[in-house]
């Protein structure tokens, strides 16, 4: 009896992540409910995958008016031995994986003066490191924008500009 | 051969396999998060303060003040810490006397699966294929400790097994089912971006076509015939185990994905199994 408890509970949970394999509307509101990530996805950078990495670059306006210059925001370079050792790997994946890194790209699609994205986690997410950067007496506000950037044939790093978001002040660090 | 004994080796000792190497993953992933520990802190990409507004539970109701507490900074370190301190365990419990080993391998899975949960519940931002294993491989050992003796225990042991080949398969249906796939497009696109490309791969796939489609192709149909190589029994088996590995650590030097072997790999002991039972059961 155990024994078949046992193949059912194994085929159930392997129908089911097959049926969730298909990427639509439907399945996307059914795995809102795996919370704990027990139906996996397989389908790793098919049937469409990453042809640019999104990246975010950060500036400041001093109280004087004057701008610094753009930084990144988390670098994408891998370590040396990243096949063995590669601790910034989730963080590198959140401005390009499926939530943030879409929602990101998509920011480039607004119209100019369109905020309703100022109230999406995914942008507060960003803002919120920006501004917690350390700023000095000087710092009056920051601002950020998406760039998607690619390798192209003169070995030249590609850059396109994307979203970019409205000027924020920030509180002077103590 | 007795349900529970395959070429010698039990489903007990296929899930001690598995926990070990599964503990290789825990304690790589344990200490990746701890070094880079700001990003979990109030001002980085995983602050709980932002997050929490992604998942209703965790933003109200009667769960969100005790989650506060173990998923804020620090809380969710300490859970970090408890997920290494499961993977060494698992592997200092070979050094058990093996008729006592399974059921403490079997609790510290179920302790390292509740664990990971627990983060996933946090969040799934920067999450990867090989955590699904992970966790399944996990829960697994667990179940199979449950069983141990019983003529069950090997089906639970073998569900890693089925979770890969299912896998693979899903894999290569879906880069089928993409233009750029087929036509090879895709590993001049991975390629080209700095977060999964290789400068290397790039400059001998760029401008040519050919070479990049059989690449592509190569892959479509690696992914997509070795889950039928379990037909074939053990030898099989054996042939699963060699490709895959092969696949995943090319994976891992070309695009950084670096715990996707010791997650794929900890599933690996329990394709031997079923390959084992596969003429038994009739297909």
């Amino acid at each position: 009896m155990t024994i078949v408890i046992v193949w059912l509970v194994c085929i159930a949970a392997l129908a089911v992540t097959a049926l969730l394999q298909v990427q639509s509307r439907r399945t996307q509101r059914i795995r809102a409910y795996d919370v704990f990530d027990l139906i996996p996805f397989w389908t790793f950078f098919a049937p469409r995958t990453l042809s640019s990495d999104a990246r975010v670059l950060w500036r400041e306006r001093r109280i004087d008016g004057t701008l610094s210059s753009w930084r990144e925001l988390i670098p994408l370079e891998r370590p040396r031995f990243s096949a063995v050792w590669h601790p910034t790997r989730r963080r590198a994946r959140v401005i390009n994986g499926p939530e943030v890194g879409w929602t990101l790209r998509s920011m480039a699609l607004l119209e100019p003066g369109d905020n309703t994205i100022l109230v999406t986690s995914w942008y507060l997410l960003v803002l919120n490191m920006v501004l917690a950067l350390p700023a000095s007496p000087l710092t009056g506000a920051r601002q950020f924008i998406i760039v998607t950037t690619t390798e192209e044939e003169d070995d030249a790093r590609n850059l396109r500009p994307g979203f970019l978001s409205q000027w924020h002040p920030t509180t002077p660090s103590a | 051969v007795a349900p529970d004994h395959a070429l010698g080796v039990t489903a007990s000792e296929t899930a001690e396999a598995m926990g070990g190497i599964a503990a290789v993953a825990l304690i790589i992933d344990s200490l990746e998060v701890l070094a880079t520990r700001d990003a979990y802190n109030r001002a980085g990409i995983f602050s709980y303060d932002v997050l929490r507004a992604t998942r209703r539970y965790l933003a109200v109701g009667p769960i969100a003040s005790a989650a506060r507490v173990l998923y804020r900074y620090p809380g969710v370190l300490i859970l970090t810490s408890l997920q290494l301190a499961c993977g060494v365990a698992l592997l200092a419990e070979f050094a058990v006397p093996s008729e006592h080993r399974i059921a403490l391998v079997g609790a510290t899975a179920l302790v390292g699966a509740v664990i990971r949960m627990l983060l996933r519940a946090r969040s799934d931002l920067g999450g990867e294929g090989g955590d699904g294993m992970l966790l399944i491989v996990l829960l697994s050992t667990a179940a199979t400790a449950a069983l141990a003796g019983s003529g069950a225990a090997w089906v639970a042991a073998s569900y890693p097994a089925m979770q890969l080949l299912l896998a693979y398969e899903a894999a290569g249906i879906a880069k089928l089912a993409g233009a750029e796939w087929r036509s090879g497009q895709a590993i001049v696109h991975i390629n080209r971006t700095m977060l999964f490309g290789n400068r290397r791969v790039y400059q001998s796939v760029r401008g040519r076509p050919r070479v990049a489609a059989t690449v592509s192709r190569a892959v479509i149909a690696m992914e997509c015939g070795v889950p039928l190589l379990i037909f074939a029994g053990v030898p099989g088996a054996w042939a699963i185990i060699a490709i895959g590995l092969a696949f995943h650590i090319g994976v891992a030097f070309m695009m950084g994905l670096n715990l996707f072997v010791w997650c794929f790999g900890s599933a690996y002991p329990s394709v031997l199994l079923l390959a084992h039972h596969v003429p038994h059961l009739g297909v």
